[in-house]
């Protein structure tokens, strides 16, 4: 290969330019991206006859803010909050635990099969609700759980990144600290108590943000238990009135803006945790 | 570390590996007994779903009466002659090469900007990733309206001088309705899989190669894309199996329709299950996804024990 020395002031213009161009780009496409939100939450402020209207108002010379609190007097949205709510904590709160206690487990002892249940808990990756839903939809029913909160609650604790995630953690974490407690007396659950989970702090934040989410959004398997109206968490909720209010398209935007602000106000915040969330687990989605 | 020496320790007779047990040799139990809790939901809500729903996709079965039929892989015949059965595999083929194409490059490109390091740069991967915060069920309610006929995409084909389709009445033009929400909810995501693998590459290759005097489309060629492979390979797979089960788009925006035009493979599940009430064709049809994703995932699960 010949060796080509680039002048200094060649470089310099041309690492500007790729900037230039980099800047550029970046701005097109968060353009596009952006610009359904911003037709949506646009709309949500307009009356019906306008939201078709040519050329578009993007900034709506006289906003209906009334669209948001008739389109959540609409239907109990309220329940639905409290419902998603009760449903994401307990949820989020026993796949912490359990996952953390499964992968401090798998990571701080050594038994007899040890490697064959990791294996077996990542295998349970190929069984995603769309495959099993007829199936785990009858359990359920069986155990008279049908329109009830552990109906929707219990099937979300078995998902084996959380377990994967916290084995990976707790694996890096230095055995001599948890042997000194042992050596001090502790017993297995107190050192796993005082000693482990505080030190993985990062991590539990990190998978309770994840799952919090996934368990805040899921629609699929809500959808199949819920039957009636006060069990309804958010996005089935929004699903419902949606099908209600088929062409009211201002209240379904002011609804759906309604819904995304929690969660954009929640990743500004946890930005970091969020994505390294991601980045550890979001493989599956 | 304990999981770095902990297959070596694996080996070995049986007495040996008890004696090395790491917290004494007494209590091997009590790793056990961290995982149970979790091992008893994964049993009862996913390994004994999976026998159950093989055990259904071979009798006849409604879900309002308690008389199951066993009628062997009757089924499984029935599928392979069902038109509509064999429409949704395709449809599913389609939507899921759709799809992943454009997200591969959309997110390897995307990354590829964001990993420059310039002023500013932060502010653009929070704008991109807004799309993958928006709620899963917000996307076919606002999707739908900019599908309309007069709606967004319309005006902004018309800006181009192009007369759009009614997109979803139109079931040559409606598996787009699929996939351009999929790929605006998903490629923000996957953008941040594909960054953080190239944070992953060492810095002072790029140094290096700089000195030797390689250009910068030399350096992609042979650091960035070599390097870059597995993180590649597990976004291809991870995007092909999502894609393969997802139902909320089909199901909300479409209904699987026109003429059942965009009714993928778990729609096809879900309308047999739910809708048609029979139980056992619909599990037969769930296997037939369930050997898709097991194909996928083994191939996802390899590649994260060669990561390790």
């Amino acid at each position: 290969m010949r060796r080509t020395t680039v002048p200094r002031i060649g470089y310099r213009l041309r690492s500007r330019l790729l900037a230039l161009t980099t800047y550029a780009l970046l701005a097109i496409v968060s353009f596009f991206v952006l610009l359904p939100l911003i037709w949506m939450v646009s709309t949500s402020l307009k009356v019906n006859a306008d939201v078709f209207a040519q050329p578009i108002e993007w900034i709506p010379s006289d906003p209906v803010f009334n669209n948001y609190p008739e389109a959540y007097g609409r239907a109990d949205f309220n329940r639905y909050f409290l419902n998603s709510t009760i449903v994401t904590v307990v949820a989020t709160s026993l796949h912490v635990l359990f996952a953390s206690l499964a992968g401090y487990g798998l990571a701080k002892y050594r038994f007899v099969g040890r490697q064959w249940l990791l294996i077996v808990i990542l295998a349970s990756l190929m069984l995603p609700i769309e495959v099993i839903m007829i199936p785990l939809f009858l359990t359920v029913r069986d155990f008279g759980w049908l329109n009830s909160y552990q109906g929707i609650i219990v099937p979300h604790i078995a998902d084996a990144f959380g377990v994967f995630l916290m084995r990976q953690y707790f694996m890096s974490l230095p055995n001599s600290l948890i042997e000194a407690a042992r050596i001090d007396g502790a017993g297995h659950l107190r050192t796993f108590f005082t000693i482990a989970v505080p030190l993985s702090r990062p991590a539990l934040v990190t998978l309770a943000i994840f799952m919090g989410r996934e368990v805040w959004d899921e629609f699929l398997w809500p959808f199949l238990v819920v039957g009636s109206g006060d069990m309804r968490t958010v996005p089935i909720g929004i699903q419902t009135f949606a099908r209600a209010e088929l062409a009211n398209f201002p209240n379904l935007m002011a609804i759906s803006t309604l819904a995304t602000i929690p969660l954009v106000i929640m990743f500004v915040v946890f930005q970091r945790q969020f994505i390294r969330g991601i980045q550890a687990t979001g493989l599956r989605e | 570390m304990a999981g770095a020496t902990a297959s070596q320790g694996a080996r070995g007779p049986l007495s040996d590996r008890l004696r090395r047990a790491w917290l004494g040799p007494r209590q091997p139990y009590w790793g056990l007994l961290f995982v149970l809790p979790i091992l008893a939901f994964f049993v009862v809500f996913k390994f004994w779903q999976m026998f159950r729903a093989i055990r259904l996709s071979l009798f006849d079965a409604n879900p309002v009466s308690p008389v199951e039929t066993f009628v062997g892989a009757q089924n499984y015949l029935d599928l392979a002659g069902d038109a509509l059965f064999l429409r949704a595999l395709a449809t599913t083929a389609t939507y899921v090469t759709g799809t992943v194409a454009p997200l591969m490059v959309l997110s390897l490109f995307l990354a590829l900007m964001l990993h420059q390091k310039l002023r500013g740069v932060p502010v653009f991967r929070t704008l991109l990733f807004l799309p993958a915060i928006v709620p899963i069920i917000i996307v076919p309610i606002l999707w739908r309206v900019l599908f309309h006929p007069y709606g967004l995409v319309n005006e902004g084909l018309a800006i181009v001088d192009v007369a759009g389709p009614n997109w979803l009445s139109d079931s040559g033009a409606v598996i787009w309705t699929l996939i351009i929400p999929t790929d605006w909810r998903f490629v923000p995501l996957y953008m941040l899989v594909f960054l953080a693998g190239l944070q992953a590459i060492p810095e002072d290759l790029y140094d290096a190669a700089k000195v030797d005097g390689a250009s910068m489309v030399q350096r992609f060629r042979w650091i960035t894309l070599p390097l870059l492979k597995p993180t590649t390979l597990v976004v291809l797979i991870a995007s092909v199996t999502f894609t393969a089960k997802s139902i909320v788009l089909p199901l909300v925006l479409t209904e699987g329709g026109p003429n059942n035009a965009s009714a993928t493979l778990s729609l096809f599940i879900y309308q047999n299950g739910f809708v048609f009430f029979n139980l056992g064709y619909a599990s037969a049809a769930s296997m037939v996804l369930l050997a898709i994703v097991v194909v996928f995932t083994l191939a996802n699960l390899r590649l994260f024990r060669t990561d390790e």
